[in-house]
C-alpha cells in the first residue's frame, strides 16, 4: 500500500509492504503526523515555530527535538570543517539540511517500532528503506541525472538504509559553502548512501558544499557510498566494495 | 555519524532513458489517500481497469476541462485533464494540468510557468520530475528515485487543486 502526503513543502510517499488493514493505515497516519509536528516546530515560514522563536531569543529551554537538531548541525559543521553550516550570514538558521532527513528517519523508526519491517519512504527525493519490497529482493533506488529527469546516473540496491541526494538543479544554488559563504558550485549533485536518513541527508548536503573532495570525506563519516556529479557531467564516487545481497 | 548496518549493490547507468514512458501511474490522490500496490510482482486490485494494457479508452480527452475552469471532471474511468489553480510563487505564477485515467494521474503538464533566465529553468526542470515520480513507481526495475528536493509550493498547490477538482 502506498500512502501519499505533502509535508515540509515536498511530496512524500510511504510504500508500506504490509497487509492494507486498519493497523497499517493507522501506523502510516502516525508517521505522517509525526512529520507534520516536526514541520510545525521547524518551519522557517511560521513566525510562531520554535525555530523562528529560537532565532529571536524567545526560547529559554529548547525542546529535546530542537536541541537534537542543533547538536546534529553543530556536529556536522565541525566534521565538515565549516562547509556545512545552518547559520545564515544574517544570523538566522537554515535547518532544512538537517530537519527533513532527521524527521523522516524518526517516522521510519516509529513504523519499525510498530512492527513494520518492509517499507520505502521517499521524502521529496530523499529515501529511507527497511527490509525489501518482496522476499529475496532489496529496494532498488535510482539516482536521477542532474541534467535530465528521465536519465539515471546510478542504481542502488539497499536494505535497511537510506539514500539522500542534494543538488543545485531544482532549487538553484541554495547550498552555501560555510567556509566561504559563497554558493556551492563545484558539484551539480551529491548522493550519499548511509545506514539512516539523518546521516545520509546531512552528508549529501555536506558533500555538495565541500565539492568533489567531499566524496572521500563522507566515507569517513558514516557514508557507505557517495557520488558527486561535476558540472561537466563526470562522476566521482567512492565507497565500500559492493556486496551482493543474498 | 557512525557506520551503520547496510548492504547493497550499485550499478552505474550511463543513461537509462525512457523511465517516464513506463506504464501508467497509479496515484491515489493527495494528501493521504492510498494508491494501489505497485512495483514488480504486485497484482492489480480488482476493479482496476487502468494501465497500459487496459481498454479503458484512448488518450483522446472526451471530457477535458479548461485549465482555467477546474472542477468539472467526470467520474467515469475515461481520460480527463483537469487544470489546477494558478499558484503565485516568488518566481511568478505556476499552473499545471493533471491528466487522470479514472482516479489515476497519468500525466502532469505545466500550463504556466514563471519566465526569466533562472526561474524558467527551475520550473521547467521541476515539472518533469514530479511527473516522473508519479510514473516511476510503476517500474518493475526501479522502486523509487532519489533526487534533489523538487517542486515549489506553488507547483504543488496547483497539482493539489487539480486533484481536488477531480474529486
Amino acid at each position: 500500500m502506498r500512502y501519499l502526503g505533502t509535508v515540509m513543502g515536498v511530496p512524500m510517499s510511504l510504500d508500506l509492504r504490509a497487509p492494507a488493514d486498519e493497523r497499517a493505515r493507522a501506523a502510516a497516519r502516525a508517521a505522517f503526523d509525526l512529520l507534520r509536528v516536526e514541520d510545525a516546530r521547524f518551519s522557517p515560514f511560521r513566525e510562531s515555530s520554535e525555530l523562528r522563536r529560537y532565532e529571536r531569543g524567545l526560547v529559554g529551554s529548547p525542546s529535546p527535538e530542537l536541541a537534537e537538531v542543533l547538536r546534529l548541525a553543530e556536529d556536522a559543521r565541525i566534521a565538515s570543517g565549516g562547509a556545512f553550516d545552518v547559520r545564515r550570514p544574517d544570523g538566522g538558521l537554515d535547518a532544512n539540511g538537517v530537519v527533513k532527513g532527521w524527521a523522516v528517519q524518526r517516522a521510519v523508526g516509529l513504523l519499525r517500532a510498530g512492527g513494520f519491517g518492509d517499507l520505502c519512504f521517499n521524502a521529496g527525493g530523499d529515501v529511507a528503506v527497511l527490509g525489501g519490497p518482496e522476499p529475496g529482493r532489496d529496494w532498488v533506488v535510482a539516482v536521477r541525472s542532474p541534467s535530465a529527469p528521465d536519465e539515471l546516473v546510478a542504481r542502488i540496491e539497499v536494505r535497511d538504509g537510506a539514500v539522500a541526494t542534494s543538488g543545485t538543479y531544482e532549487r538553484g544554488l541554495h547550498v552555501r559553502d560555510g567556509r566561504t559563504g559563497r554558493p556551492a558550485e563545484a558539484l551539480l549533485a551529491a548522493t550519499v548512501v548511509a545506514g539512516d536518513l539523518t546521516t545520509a541527508d546531512i552528508l549529501a548536503t555536506s558533500v555538495l558544499a565541500l565539492g568533489p573532495d567531499g566524496v572521500g570525506w563522507a566515507l569517513g563519516q558514516g557514508a557507505a557510498w557517495a557520488l558527486g556529479v561535476r558540472p561537466d557531467g563526470t562522476l566521482v564516487s567512492g565507497g565500500a566494495e559492493p556486496r551482493r545481497a543474498a | 555519524m557512525t557506520a551503520h548496518r547496510w548492504r547493497g549493490t550499485f550499478v552505474y547507468l550511463g543513461a537509462l532513458a525512457g523511465l517516464a514512458a513506463i506504464a501508467v501511474a497509479r496515484f491515489g490522490g493527495l494528501p493521504f489517500e492510498q494508491a494501489a500496490p505497485t512495483v514488480a510482482g504486485s497484482t492489480l486490485p480488482a476493479g482496476d481497469t487502468g494501465g497500459s494494457t487496459s481498454g479503458s479508452g484512448p488518450a483522446t480527452p472526451d471530457a477535458t476541462t479548461s485549465p482555467s475552469n477546474p472542477g468539472t471532471g467526470t467520474t467515469d474511468p475515461s481520460t480527463v485533464t483537469v487544470g489546477g489553480d494558478v499558484a503565485q510563487t516568488p518566481y511568478g505564477p505556476v499552473q499545471v494540468a493533471v491528466t487522470f485515467t479514472g482516479t489515476r494521474i497519468v500525466d502532469v503538464q505545466t500550463v504556466q510557468a514563471p519566465v526569466g533566465p533562472e526561474s524558467s529553468q527551475i520550473a521547467a526542470r521541476s515539472t518533469p520530475v514530479l511527473a516522473q515520480e508519479v510514473v516511476s513507481a510503476q517500474s518493475a526495475h526501479i522502486d523509487t528515485v532519489s533526487g534533489a528536493t523538487y517542486t515549489s509550493e506553488g507547483y504543488r498547490e496547483s497539482v493539489q487543486s487539480a486533484i481536488d477538482a477531480r474529486g
